[in-house]
């Protein structure tokens, strides 16, 4: 049977249940393309990482850049003055190993990025991130190597929307008899545009690979303690420790002064701020007499 | 339950998670919730650290017998942590309708003592651990006290089954504060039922010591600490840190300090238990309503302006001191 034959109704019907087979097909092989080609257990791969790494993991490169920062911070190395960041007159001797954490393995010096935030002052925050393309790369083929972030995610990309692509070609080709057949395909036309932005939005290579998020998890999981602290006596922390823990838990653990510099913090501030007027307009709509149905909202003044 | 342990706060819990010398744990219930305790103490739970549940508020001395809402929040705490001992204090901070923010020390009568008992009774009996009972620091004492202070202690201990907590710190401030001697004191205490020790940092803050919970430990608390221990033997020892918490480094310091104490006590020879010859009064209404006038009385001028011409001013004014202190960390929750 070729399904091209197929007119009007039935097609529709076989296009559309080819569309679930496509779906769990899509599924499966995004599953597939997130398998960790490492054989490590999650805690032995969580014992192998920098706390710049494990900030990398959780939130890319702006994540990693504001716990290196937190951590030069908590060394003494760097200061605030208004937005920008300094480097302090504060000797190398601050730089020795301090501390153990468990989970990741102790620095035996600053990470790359670490120097690189020190080597780029002074500057914004903003600076930092945008400068630290190289250690980016650096850091994201390390964690590719130890099978936590999938390697080549635009072809994996590619791999995961395969099936969905032969659908579309299918509903693309129907299309085209369609209309060489003057057949109205409208509604047709409505389903394959559908299909494509689903296709585009919700069929991608996931960042990480399941070990890297076994390792986010069991990181999050054993340093619940380590975000209490961090937040609430920072004294009793090293330096590596808040940098694992701003990398973990993000800018809540970090001091006012410097959470308030943190690209993700006005990021945060901002949706809170934008919550919180739509907030207020339901509030007004709700003042209409007629919530939902605010249509008539116009006539409340 | 061994060794040497620190309480639990967000501040210490990421030295307590990683010290794995520690012997166990505390922590205070009221500042917890029974059904969802914070991650971090639920791990400490799961990895098999003892936690102490530490009451601040049931009031066990009140005049009134202790209130059932706090302490079904007390057993579901223990319950929750899967605690080996629940303590609380043996003082009071509510009457009449008044509360303290801070526990106050209760009068050693026998009326008070026929009170406690029966209040420590009725709390054994809900308890799903067993419940011992802590000395505090009393800025002030009562007029017309008519036990000793550790007579009072012991006889509880005795009458109820209770186990006891001896705050080091406490003791060496009502020993610098009121006068008094140690050894006389232990003398006095049946050492063998005690379950732990408590030890932590103080002040010295005009003419009265001051149990901050937020110094360092200080030669002089060390000192008694060691007496005690020479009396008591190796006992669970605990360091109560609550503020200026220095880096972990400082508290590590203090953690070494007392567990090299602790590892160097022996065991003493027996010590032949104190005789007493204590009666009580029958239980009444009466005795409760009475000495909840007096409670209320001095809640009143603790917490305002009242004065009462029969405690002494500078312990009075430390115990106000305290209370202002107290009210803003919630130490004995109104609620």
């Amino acid at each position: 049977m070729n399904p091209l034959d197929l007119v009007g109704p039935q097609f529709l019907t076989f296009w559309l249940a080819g569309g679930v087979a496509v779906a769990v097909v899509t599924w499966l092989v995004r599953v597939a393309v997130g398998r960790s080609p490492r054989r490590a257990t999650a805690d032995e791969a969580a014992a192998k990482l920098h706390p710049t790494q494990v900030a990398y993991l959780v939130g890319g490169i702006e994540r990693a850049v504001e716990a290196a920062v937190a951590g030069l911070h908590h060394r003494g190395l760097l200061a605030t003055d208004s937005w920008l960041i300094k480097q302090t007159d504060a000797r190398g001797e601050i730089l020795s190993p301090e501390g153990v954490f468990r989970g990741c393995a102790e620095p035996a010096r600053l990470s790359r990025l670490e120097q690189h935030v020190l080597r780029s002052l002074p500057s914004t925050m903003r600076g930092l991130i945008d400068g630290a393309g190289s250690s980016a790369i650096v850091i994201e083929r390390e964690l590719e190597e130890a099978g936590l972030l999938v390697a080549d995610r635009t072809r994996a990309t590619w791999i995961v929307r395969l099936a969905g692509l032969a659908w579309l070609g299918l509903g693309v080709l129907k299309i085209g008899i369609g209309i060489a057949h003057a057949r109205p395909v409208a509604f047709l036309v409505l389903l394959v545009a559908l299909g494509a932005w689903l296709l585009c939005k919700r069929a991608r290579a996931p960042r990480e690979t399941a070990l890297g998020r076994a390792v986010m998890r069991l990181m999050r999981e054993r340093h619940r303690s380590l975000e209490l602290t961090a937040t609430t006596a920072p004294a009793q922390v090293t330096a590596d420790e808040m940098t694992l823990a701003y990398g973990l838990f993000g800018h809540a653990v970090a001091g006012i002064a410097l959470m308030t510099l943190m690209p993700s913090y006005q990021v945060a501030l901002v949706a809170a701020a934008s919550s919180t007027s739509s907030g207020t307009s339901l509030f007004s709509g709700g003042g209409c007499g007629g919530g939902g149905g605010c249509g008539g909202c116009g006539g409340c003044s | 339950m061994k060794g040497v342990g620190l309480g639990w706060r967000p501040e210490t819990a990421w030295l307590i998670d990683q010290r794995a010398s520690l012997g166990f744990t505390e922590v205070i219930a009221e500042l917890i919730d029974p059904a969802r305790p914070p991650a971090a103490l639920a791990a400490a739970v799961a990895r098999g650290l003892p936690v102490i549940t530490h009451g601040v508020g049931l009031s066990l001395g009140g005049a009134q017998p202790v209130d059932h809402a706090r302490l079904r929040r007390l057993t579901h705490a223990a319950q929750t942590l899967r605690s080996p001992l629940v303590s609380e204090h043996v003082a009071f901070c509510r009457a009449g309708g008044a509360a303290s923010p801070h526990f106050l020390p209760v009068p050693h009568t026998r009326a008070q003592l026929a009170i406690l008992v029966d209040n420590v009774r009725r709390t054994i009996d809900a308890l799903p651990a067993p419940l011992v009972l802590e000395n505090v620091a009393a800025p002030l004492r009562w007029p017309g006290d008519e036990l000793h202070e550790a007579d009072f202690l012991a006889e509880l201990v005795d009458r109820t089954g209770a186990r006891l907590l001896l705050d080091v710190a406490n003791l060496h401030a009502n020993l610098v504060n009121h006068g008094g001697d140690l050894d006389r004191y232990l003398d006095r205490l049946p050492l063998d039922r005690i379950a732990y020790l408590h030890v932590a940092g103080g002040a010295r803050v005009d003419v009265m010591w001051r149990d901050t919970h937020g110094h360092p430990l200080t030669p002089p608390i060390i000192d008694v600490l060691a007496r005690v221990l020479a009396r008591t033997g190796p006992r669970p020892l605990l360091l109560e840190r609550d503020d200026h918490f220095g880096t972990r480094g400082e508290l590590e310091a203090e953690l070494d300090q007392l567990a090299t104490l602790h590892a160097a006590t022996a065991a003493p020879p027996p010590q032949p238990r104190p005789v007493r010859d204590i009666d009580l009064p029958r239980m009444h209404r009466t005795l409760r309503t009475t000495l909840e006038h007096a409670q209320r009385a001095l809640i009143d001028c603790v917490t305002g302006t009242r004065a009462l011409a029969a405690f002494d001013p500078i312990g009075l004014a430390e115990a106000r001191t305290i209370a202002r202190r107290k009210a803003i960390s919630g130490a004995c929750p109104r609620r």
